[in-house]
C-alpha cells in the first residue's frame, strides 16, 4: 500500500464520519478502499472494524457480505462500537430464530440455543447501556413482543453492567473473535466504558425507578426517532403521490372544457348519447316496480343465506333492500 | 430466503373451478356468531400495561405518527404515551382498572369506555371487547395498532367526537381531493398488522379512518412493514411473522373511509356484514392480498367508488352470494392483476357504475350472477384474459348487458405500470347467459378482443343485440350451433 493513500485514508477516519451512510461513502471497493480498510483492520487500527462492519452489515442483502459483515461486526463489537454491538445481537437473534445457516461460520452453534437468546440479551444491554437508542427500546420490549421473560431482560442487565465494568464485552465462547487478535481493549475505550457505566448509575438514581424495568422504560422518555428530515421525507413522499391525482384533475378539467366548446357534430353526438341515456334511465326507472318483483326470490335466497350469519335481532329483510332500493 | 408476496402468491393459484368446489363444500356451522364467540378467551389474565412514549417505539409505522402529530399538538400532547398491551388477555374493564387514570382510559359507564391515548397490541395479548363499546376519542388523535389478537363481539367500535357526542364525522373534503394524501383530518382507526388476528362478529364499526400512507383507511390489515434488513431488530422480527388474518361475521360498517382494507392480508373470512355508506370502497382487499373468503354480504351505498373491489393481485378469492347494491361506483370490481378468482351467484343491482367490472385481471370465473338496472353494463371484462363468464343473468341495465374490450390505459396518471402492468389485449368465453331486456344491446365488443360465445339466450334486447366488433356479425352468431358456439378470433393473443 502505498504511504500517501494511507496517510489519505487515515486522515478520512480520522473526520467524524459516524453514520452508515458515511460508511458506504467512504468504502470504494473499485478504488481499493476496502482492501486499504481490511489492511488496516490487520493492523487493528479499531476504527477500520467499524467501517467495515457498517460497510458490510448494509450489504447483507447480497449473501457474500453476510459472513464478512458478521466477521466485522464480532471485532468492532469486541472494542465497544455501539452500532455492531446491536448489529451482532440482530444477527444472534436471527440465527437463533430462523436457524441461518450462513451465521454458522462465526457464531458457534453447538448445543448452545438456549445461550444464543440469553447473549442477544446481553448484547442489547451492553449497546443500550452505552446509549445506542434502538437497544433502549428492545430492553423494554423484547418480553412484550417475544417470549422472552423480564426475568431473562434483568439478567442480561446485571451480565452487561459485569462485562463493562471488565472491559470485556463478547462471549467468546459464542463467537469466533479472534481475527485479528485484539482482546487488549485500549484505555481510551476502557474510559468510555466507565463513563457509561457512571452515567447509567447517576441516571437510575435519577429517575427513582423501583425495578430495572422501570429504569429501562424511563430512559425511552428521551428518544425521538422521528427527526425533522422523516418527517419532511414523509411530506415529500405525500407530494409526490399527490403529483399524478393532480395531473388526472388537470385532465378531467381540461377534457370538460374542451368538451363544452366541441363543434357542433361532437355537441350533437353528446346530447344524442345524453338522451339516450336519459331515456335509457327512465325506461329502467318505469319498470322499477315490476323488476324488483321479478327479482324478489333471488334476494330472498341470498338474504336467507347471509342471515345464517347474523344476529336474531340484526337480521336484513326483504323490506330493508327495498327501502334502499327506493331511496333516491 | 424471504419469497416475495407476488411470487409466493402465484405460486398459490388454484382454478376458480376448485374454488367454486371448495366454496360449495364449506361447512356453514363453522362460520356464525356463535363461532366466533367460541374462540373468544373466557379468562382475563394478565397485568402487562404501561404507557410508553409513542416516539420512542422504532417498530411502529412511523407515517401514522407523523400524520397524527398536527392532532395531538393540537390537543396539547405532541408526543403522547401510548397504552401497550402484552402478555395476558384483557378486557376493556380490565384495562381500564390497570391503568387507573380517567385522562387516559375512562369508563363512561359499566358497558362503554373511551380512550384518549393510542393503544398497541403486542403480539403476546390479546384484548377481548365483548358485549361492550370502545369509543376513540378523536381530538385526542388515537389509533390501535395491534400484532396480537383482538375479538370483538356484540359491541360498539368507534371513533368519538366529545364535542357532538357522536363519531367523528368526516370534514368535508372536495370531490377532487378525496385521494390526496395529507389533507385530511386523522380520524381513528384500527390496523391490523403482522401476526395479528382479529375475530369480530356482530358488531358495529363506526366513523374510522382517513387516506393516509398506510392502512390508516378505517379497519385494515396490513402487511406493509419496512423492507428486509433494516437495521433494527423489531423491524425484521415483526416483518416476518404471519401474515395478518381473521373473521368478520355478521357485523355492521358505516361511515369509514373504507370499510375495509387490506395488504398482503391471507384467509380473511368477510361473511354476513353489512357496509354501507363508506366513503371510498364498502371493501377493498387489496395488494397481493390472497385466499380471501368475501361472501353473503350486503354491500351498498359505497359513497365515492364500488361496493367491493379486489385490486393488485389478489388471488384465489371468492366473492359469492353478496348484494352490492346502489354504490356510486361498481357493485364488484376485480382490479390490477387479480387472479384465479370465483365471483359467483352476486346480486349487483342499481349501482351507478356497471354491475361487476374486471379490470386487466386474467383467470377468473364469473359464475350465477345477476347484474341487473345497473347505471352503466352489466358485465365489463376490460384487458383481460381467459374470463369465464357463465349462466349470469344480465337484466335489464342502463347500456349493455356485457361489454368486452380491449383499451389503452397508457394515459391514465396514477397508475404504475410497472407495478400494474397489463396487456392489450382480451379473451373471454361467454356461455349459458340470458341477457334481457338491456336497454342499449346484449354485448358490446371493442377494439377486437377475442370471444367465443354458446348458449347464451337473447331476449328482448335494446336498439340491437350486438354492437361494436360483432354488429356485423349478428346473423353468424344467432345461427351458430350450440355445441360448438361462436368465435371471434381478436386482434392481439392473449398471453397463455
Amino acid at each position: 500500500m502505498s504511504k500517501i493513500k494511507t496517510l489519505l485514508l487515515l486522515i478520512s477516519l480520522l473526520t467524524p464520519f459516524s453514520s452508515a451512510y458515511a460508511a458506504t461513502k467512504m468504502v470504494d471497493k473499485n478504488s481499493g478502499q476496502e482492501a486499504v480498510l481490511l489492511e488496516l483492520a490487520d493492523l487493528k487500527v479499531i476504527e477500520a472494524y467499524r467501517i467495515l462492519a457498517e460497510y458490510y452489515s448494509l450489504r447483507v442483502a447480497d449473501k457474500k457480505y453476510v459472513k464478512p459483515s458478521i466477521l466485522w461486526s464480532i471485532q468492532a463489537a469486541e472494542v465497544g462500537n455501539t452500532k455492531s454491538i446491536y448489529q451482532l445481537a440482530k444477527y444472534t437473534r436471527e440465527f437463533e430464530q430462523f436457524k441461518k445457516p450462513f451465521s454458522g461460520a462465526y457464531i458457534k452453534q453447538a448445543g448452545l440455543s438456549g445461550k444464543l437468546q440469553q447473549e442477544t440479551l446481553n448484547l442489547i444491554a451492553i449497546a443500550a447501556i452505552l446509549g445506542n437508542p434502538y437497544a433502549k427500546t428492545d430492553l423494554v420490549m423484547f418480553p412484550k413482543l417475544t417470549s422472552v421473560t423480564y426475568k431473562q431482560v434483568n439478567m442480561a442487565t446485571k451480565e452487561a453492567l459485569l462485562r463493562l465494568k471488565k472491559g470485556k464485552l463478547i462471549n467468546c465462547k459464542l463467537y469466533v473473535c479472534n481475527y485479528p487478535a485484539t482482546h487488549s481493549v485500549p484505555p481510551g475505550i476502557l474510559t468510555k466504558y466507565q463513563f457509561a457505566l457512571q452515567q447509567h448509575t447517576q441516571q437510575a438514581k435519577r429517575l427513582k425507578c423501583k425495578s430495572l424495568q422501570q429504569c429501562h422504560s424511563a430512559r425511552l422518555n428521551s428518544l425521538v426517532f422521528l427527526t425533522p428530515t422523516k418527517v419532511n421525507k414523509y411530506k415529500e413522499v405525500a407530494a409526490t403521490e399527490n403529483a399524478p391525482k393532480i395531473r388526472k384533475n388537470q385532465r378531467l378539467t381540461k377534457e370538460a372544457v374542451n368538451k363544452t366548446a366541441a363543434n357542433w357534430d361532437q355537441q350533437s353526438n353528446d346530447d344524442r348519447n345524453n338522451k339516450r341515456m336519459q331515456a335509457a334511465r327512465k325506461a329502467v326507472a318505469y319498470h322499477a316496480a315490476a323488476d324488483k318483483e321479478k327479482l324478489k326470490s333471488k334476494i330472498i335466497e341470498l338474504l336467507d343465506k347471509m342471515n345464517l350469519h347474523r344476529a336474531a335481532d340484526n337480521q336484513v329483510t326483504l323490506a330493508d333492500i327495498m327501502n334502499i332500493l327506493a331511496q333516491p | 430466503m424471504v419469497v416475495e408476496p407476488a411470487l409466493a402468491n402465484s405460486a398459490h393459484k388454484k382454478a376458480p373451478t376448485d374454488k367454486l368446489k371448495e366454496y360449495q363444500q364449506i361447512d356453514w356451522s363453522k362460520y356464525t356468531i356463535a363461532a366466533v364467540k367460541h374462540k373468544v378467551p373466557k379468562k382475563m389474565q394478565g397485568n402487562d400495561i404501561t404507557l410508553l412514549p409513542v416516539q420512542s417505539l422504532y417498530f411502529l409505522p412511523e407515517v401514522n405518527q407523523v400524520e397524527m402529530n398536527k392532532t395531538w399538538q393540537a390537543a396539547g400532547h405532541p408526543w403522547p404515551k401510548i397504552i401497550i398491551i402484552a402478555n395476558g388477555v384483557y378486557d376493556l374493564a380490565s384495562l381500564h382498572r390497570l391503568i387507573n387514570n380517567e385522562h387516559i382510559f375512562k369508563k363512561i359507564d359499566a358497558k362503554t369506555f373511551i380512550t384518549y391515548r393510542p393503544i398497541y397490541i403486542a403480539p403476546t395479548a390479546s384484548l377481548v371487547i365483548d358485549n361492550a363499546e370502545l369509543r376513540l376519542s378523536t381530538i385526542s388523535g388515537v389509533y390501535i395498532i395491534s400484532n396480537g389478537k383482538l375479538y370483538i363481539t356484540n359491541s360498539v367500535f368507534t371513533s368519538w367526537d366529545e364535542n357532538s357526542q357522536d363519531y367523528g364525522v368526516r370534514e368535508h373534503i372536495p370531490e377532487k381531493e378525496l385521494l390526496f394524501y395529507g389533507t385530511q383530518f386523522p380520524r381513528p382507526y384500527l390496523m391490523l398488522l403482522n401476526q395479528s388476528e382479529i375475530y369480530a362478529a356482530n358488531s358495529k364499526f363506526t366513523g374510522l379512518g382517513y387516506k393516509g400512507q398506510m392502512g390508516s383507511f378505517g379497519i385494515s390489515m396490513s402487511n406493509r412493514l419496512p423492507k428486509e434488513n433494516s437495521a433494527k431488530i423489531f423491524d425484521d422480527y415483526l416483518r416476518k411473522l404471519k401474515k395478518p388474518t381473521g373473521w368478520f361475521i355478521g357485523n355492521t360498517f358505516e361511515h369509514n373511509y373504507f370499510g375495509f382494507y387490506s395488504n398482503e392480508a391471507e384467509n380473511v373470512v368477510i361473511l354476513g356484514n353489512i357496509y354501507l355508506n363508506n366513503t371510498i370502497y364498502n371493501i377493498d382487499p387489496h395488494d397481493f392480498s390472497y385466499n380471501l373468503l368475501i361472501a353473503r354480504n350486503l354491500s351498498y351505498q359505497a359513497e365515492h367508488a364500488h361496493g367491493i373491489i379486489i385490486s393488485r393481485e389478489v388471488n384465489n378469492t371468492t366473492i359469492a352470494e353478496n348484494i352490492s347494491i346502489k354504490n356510486y361506483g361498481t357493485g364488484i370490481m376485480l382490479d390490477r392483476n387479480s387472479e384465479h378468482n370465483l365471483i359467483y351467484n352476486n346480486l349487483t343491482m342499481a349501482n351507478k357504475g356497471d354491475g361487476i367490472a374486471i379490470f386487466e385481471s386474467d383467470h377468473n370465473l364469473l359464475l350465477d350472477n345477476t347484474a341487473t338496472r345497473n347505471g352503466h353494463t352489466g358485465i365489463v371484462v376490460r384487458n383481460s384474459c381467459h374470463i369465464k363468464v357463465q349462466a349470469n343473468y344480465l337484466f335489464r341495465n342502463v347500456k349493455s348487458g356485457t361489454e368486452i374490450s380491449v383499451l389503452n390505459i397508457d394515459y391514465l396518471e396514477t397508475r404504475d405500470f410497472v407495478l400494474d402492468h397489463y396487456h392489450q389485449a382480451t379473451s373471454s368465453h361467454l356461455l349459458e347467459n340470458i341477457f334481457e331486456s338491456n336497454l342499449s344491446v346484449a354485448i358490446n365488443s371493442n377494439n377486437k378482443p377475442t370471444i367465443h360465445l354458446q348458449n347464451n339466450r337473447y331476449l328482448n334486447s335494446g336498439s340491437a343485440y350486438f354492437a361494436g366488433d360483432l354488429v356485423a356479425l349478428t346473423r353468424d352468431i344467432v345461427t351458430a350451433p350450440k355445441e360448438t358456439g361462436f368465435s371471434y378470433q381478436g386482434e392481439n393473443p392473449c398471453p397463455k
